[in-house]
């Protein structure tokens, strides 16, 4: 898959990178939610981890804005944070998964395995 | 009945526990971001090993320097618990520091409710800011004045504070542009039930030993103590 990662925790964004490699998937780092929406105009990706918390707008926007700018089928869109899917409730309903800090690899691995299985 | 200096003592301390209930979402997230880099660090090395990659051993070098700069930023987060330990000694805090760190944590939690948290541009660091007394206590009251607004105003779209006077603040609530939101929806509480309304402001003040002072839709806050806490 190829994958967009926004995490403006460059440290966790990076090492999510080379994780994904590593798992050969196809993985760019985007910082900040700006960055995110400009990568994302120019290249499809089959999934977008979208940390929810980012310095300049909220990453249920970012969400919202990758679902309504996609040609085709949109991204697998899941949301990585430090708060419970409860505590985020907003997000509810804009992503497909919900994963909470530290990640739990083999969760992620299940998630960006299914739609290639399917 | 009237209640008993004991039984308002215990409201405060259930106001305290409510609020810091509020900010533990902030406070885990921010130790859970240097958990999340050691444990993906270290899954990198364990999967790069278990791929019979050749060992580099520089870039290893630095992936542990990584890992020991998360564990330094983990036990920080983890000192910094204290904090929120009324008895322990604390060097005081200043003001712009204490809007910042308060708003910090209570900025995604807004966020996510769709409530903006705006500071003064007057309300910046500056360099010889005095330092008010029991940081502690002075965090519990901002939050409380956050949590107060937060919780009352309808249709709440921000909270902006001010700074007034050379020792005191005020949390100012205006409307938002959306629908107006139900207050206690969605809120970083448990049980939800427990709203900081007045009462339990003036008993947390009380308690504390601060003025506070409701008006209307506004809070001023003054961060000396008024008087001998309740």
């Amino acid at each position: 898959m190829n994958v967009l990662i926004v995490d403006d925790n460059q440290a966790a964004a990076d090492l999510l990178q080379e994780l994904l490699v590593l798992q050969d998937h196809t993985a760019r780092c985007t910082y900040t939610g700006r960055e995110a929406l400009d990568v994302a105009a120019g290249e499809h990706f089959d999934a977008a981890l979208v940390d929810l918390t980012l310095p300049d707008f909220p990453g249920t926007e970012v969400a919202r804005q990758l679902r309504a700018a996609a040609r085709g089928e949109p991204p697998l869109l899941v949301a990585i944070s430090g708060y419970s899917a409860d505590e985020a409730s907003n997000a509810a309903g804009l992503f497909d998964h919900h994963l909470q800090k530290p990640i739990d690899f083999d969760v992620l691995d299940r998630i960006l395995a299914r739609p290639l299985a399917g | 009945m009237k209640a008993s200096p004991g039984a308002r003592s215990w409201m405060a301390a259930g106001v305290r526990h409510e609020l810091l209930t509020r900010a533990l979402p902030a406070l885990r997230h921010e130790m859970a971001a240097p958990v999340s880099v050691m444990r993906m660090s270290t899954l990198l090395l364990k999967r790069q090993l278990a791929a019979n990659t050749a060992v580099d051993t520089a870039a290893w070098l630095e992936r542990v320097t990584q890992i020991e700069g998360q564990v330094a930023a983990l036990a920080s987060g983890v000192r910094s618990l204290r904090d929120w330990e009324l008895a322990t000694h604390d060097d005081g805090i200043t003001r712009s520091a204490l809007v910042a760190q308060c708003t910090s944590l209570m900025r995604v939690a807004f966020e996510l409710n769709g409530i903006g948290l705006k500071i003064d541009e007057a309300l910046a660091p500056a360099e010889g800011e005095p330092r008010f007394a029991a940081a502690a206590a002075l965090r519990y009251m901002a939050l409380g004045a956050l949590g107060h607004l937060h919780d009352s105003v309808p249709g709440l779209g921000a909270i902006r504070v001010e700074a007034e006077g050379d020792d005191a603040l005020r949390f100012i609530a205006s409307p938002g542009v959306a629908a107006p939101v139900e207050p206690m929806a969605g809120a970083h509480r448990a049980p939800r039930a427990l709203a900081i309304d007045a009462v339990a402001l003036q008993a947390l003040a009380d308690g504390l030993g601060y003025g506070v002072v409701v008006e209307g839709e506004s809070v001023r806050l003054g961060l000396g103590a008024a008087m001998n806490p309740a």
